[in-house]
C-alpha cells in the first residue's frame, strides 16, 4: 500500500458507488435495522454541510462514533508513514504499516456498512499537537489513540442494541488492544497491559467523555449529543 | 491451582472493588435460584455444560462458566510456568507475572459473581500442558511453552468474544466480558511478540488460521479465524485499497465456537 493518499482520494470519489452497493443489500440484511433506526423521530441526521458533525443517535450514532475513531487512527498512521520520524527502523515501519492497514479495514468496513447514514469520510484532522518528525511525539500519540480507541469501543459495546453490532465492535476492539499492547511495549517494555484494573479489566469509557478527548483532533466540531448514554 | 487458592485471591481483593457489581447481583439473583435448583455439578467435563444441562441452565451463568474455563486454564499455565525453574528467562518474568495477576483477578471476579448469586462455582481441573504428550516439551522448552501460551491466549480472546455475545442481555456483564477480552488481547499480543523475538515470523495479531504453530487438536484455537466477511462486507481489497487476505483476517479476531473451544481445551485437561 504505497499510494495511500491516492487511494484515499479514489475511494472518496467512488463513495457514491459504495453507497449504492451498500443499499443493494441493506434492505435484505443487517442494514435493515439501521434503516429502521434512522426513521425514528428522535434521530438526528449527521450534517455534512456545516462545521458541526452530529454523530446521530441509536446504534447508528454509536457506529458513527466507532467510525470516527477508526478514521482518526487510520489518518494518524497514514501520516506517520508519509512523513516518518528520523531513525524509524524497518521493524517499526513494518509494525506501523500493518496497524495502518488494519485501521483502514476498520474504517472502510464501517463506511460501507453505514452508507448514507455515515458521517462524511476523510474528515480533516488537526494535528497541531503532534510533531511527526519526532519519535517521542509520534509514539506518545500512537499510545494515546490506541488506548482511546479501545476504551471508546468498549464503551460503545456497552450501549449498542443489535447483536451483530456488539460482536463486530468487540472483534475490532480486541485487535486495537493488540496494537495498543505492542505500542506500549515499544515505548516501555512490560507496559502492554498497564490499562488493566484490579479486576483484570480494561477501563472502558462512555461516549460523551471519550468524544471530549477525541474531538480536538478534528477541524470540524464533533457532537455526540444524541448518542445513547451510560 | 486449587479452588481454595482462588478463594484466597478473592479475600485479598478489597471489598469495594465489587461495590459497583450490585446491579449484576440483582439480575443474577433471580436466575441464581433456578440454577441452584438444578444443582448440576460443574465437574471439569461439564465446564462446557452438556446438552441436557444447557437447556435448563441460565445462559448468563453458562456464559460466565464458559469464560471461566479458559481463565482457570491460563491461570494454571502461568502459575506452573513461573514455578518451573529455568523455563521463563529472567527478562520475561515480570511480563508473565503481570499476565498471571490479571488472570487471577479475572477468575476471582467471576467466582465472586457466581458465588454472590447462588450459582455453583466450577471446580478447577488438573491440567496437563503437554496435551497428553503431544507437546512433550511444553513446560521444559521456552519456545514450546510460548506456543502453548499464545494458543491459549488467542483462544482466550476468542472465547471471551463468544461470552460477550452470550451476555448481550446484561449490559454490565457484557461490558465486563468486553473489558476482559481486550485485556486478554493485550496479553496475547505480548506473548506473540516474545515468540517473534525468538525468530518466529509472526506478529501480535492473528493472521488466518495461524500456520506458524501448532499441532493436532490445539489447532482448533484458530478454527474459523480466517474469516474476512464483517457485517456481510468482504474486507479483502475493500473499496479498492490494497488489503490482502492476511491483513483482512488480522483486522478482526473471531469468536470461538463452543464446540471448537472444547476440542481445543480437552487435551490439556487431565
Amino acid at each position: 500500500m504505497k499510494e495511500v493518499t491516492t487511494q484515499d482520494q479514489m475511494t472518496h470519489e467512488s463513495a457514491s458507488l459504495s453507497r449504492r452497493k451498500f443499499l443493494n443489500y441493506a434492505g435484505v440484511i443487517a442494514g435493515a435495522g439501521l434503516l429502521i433506526a434512522s426513521c425514528k423521530k428522535d434521530d438526528v441526521q449527521p450534517t455534512a454541510d456545516d462545521d458541526t458533525i452530529n454523530l446521530g443517535s441509536n446504534d447508528t450514532g454509536l457506529l458513527n462514533y466507532a467510525y470516527l475513531l477508526q478514521q482518526l487512527e487510520a489518518a494518524f498512521y497514514i501520516q506517520v508513514l508519509k512523513t516518518p520520524f528520523s531513525g524509524m527502523t524497518k521493524t517499526e515501519e513494518g509494525i506501523f504499516t500493518q496497524i495502518r492497514d488494519h485501521e483502514i479495514v476498520h474504517r472502510e468496513m464501517l463506511k460501507n456498512y453505514l452508507g448514507t447514514d455515515g458521517i462524511p469520510p476523510a474528515l480533516e484532522n488537526d494535528w497541531s499537537s503532534i510533531d511527526f518528525s519526532l519519535k517521542s511525539s509520534v509514539m506518545a500519540k500512537a499510545k494515546f489513540f490506541e488506548e482511546v480507541s479501545v476504551a471508546g469501543l468498549n464503551g460503545i459495546c456497552r450501549l449498542v442494541i443489535a447483536e451483530e453490532h456488539l460482536v463486530t465492535l468487540a472483534k475490532m476492539s480486541v485487535v486495537d488492544a493488540r496494537h495498543s499492547a505492542v505500542i506500549n511495549d515499544m515505548i516501555t517494555p512490560g507496559t502492554f497491559a498497564e490499562k488493566a484494573d484490579s479486576n483484570g479489566m480494561e477501563v472502558s469509557q462512555d461516549p460523551q467523555s471519550s468524544i471530549d478527548i477525541t474531538k480536538k483532533f478534528f477541524k470540524k466540531t464533533i457532537t455526540g449529543i444524541n448518542l445513547p448514554k451510560y | 491451582m486449587k479452588l481454595t487458592d482462588i478463594l484466597k485471591e478473592i479475600e485479598s481483593i478489597q471489598p469495594e472493588t465489587f461495590e459497583n457489581a450490585t446491579g449484576r447481583r440483582d439480575i443474577l439473583k433471580n436466575l441464581g435460584i433456578k440454577v441452584a435448583a438444578i444443582a448440576t455439578p460443574f465437574a471439569a467435563v461439564s465446564m462446557f455444560s452438556n446438552k441436557a444441562a444447557a437447556k435448563t441452565t441460565d445462559i448468563l451463568a453458562e456464559a460466565i462458566v464458559f469464560a471461566l474455563g479458559i481463565s482457570y486454564m491460563q491461570s494454571a499455565l502461568y502459575t506452573q510456568a513461573l514455578a518451573t525453574t529455568g523455563l521463563i528467562p529472567a527478562s520475561a518474568e515480570d511480563g508473565f507475572k503481570k499476565i498471571l495477576k490479571d488472570k487471577n483477578s479475572q477468575v476471582a471476579y467471576w467466582v465472586y459473581q457466581l458465588t454472590a448469586t447462588g450459582n455453583i462455582v466450577p471446580s478447577v481441573p488438573s491440567y496437563d500442558f503437554t496435551a497428553k504428550n503431544a507437546l512433550p516439551k511444553a513446560m521444559t522448552d521456552y519456545g514450546t511453552f510460548l506456543t502453548v501460551a499464545h494458543a491459549m491466549e488467542d483462544a482466550g480472546v476468542r472465547m471471551y468474544l463468544t461470552a460477550v455475545q452470550k451476555l448481550i442481555t446484561n449490559k454490565a456483564f457484557r461490558t465486563d466480558a468486553v473489558n476482559m477480552a481486550t485485556t486478554n488481547a493485550r496479553h496475547a499480543a505480548h506473548v506473540r511478540m516474545l515468540r517473534r523475538n525468538l525468530g518466529v515470523d509472526m506478529m501480535a495479531w492473528v493472521i488466518s488460521t495461524e500456520p506458524n504453530s501448532i499441532v493436532g487438536e490445539i489447532k482448533k484455537a484458530y478454527q474459523n479465524e480466517d474469516n474476512t466477511m464483517q457485517l456481510k462486507i468482504n474486507t479483502v481489497g475493500i473499496n479498492g485499497f490494497d488489503i490482502s487476505f492476511d491483513t483482512a483476517t488480522g483486522s478482526f479476531d473471531e469468536p470461538l465456537a463452543e464446540a471448537d473451544a472444547k476440542i481445543f481445551m480437552t487435551p490439556f485437561i487431565d
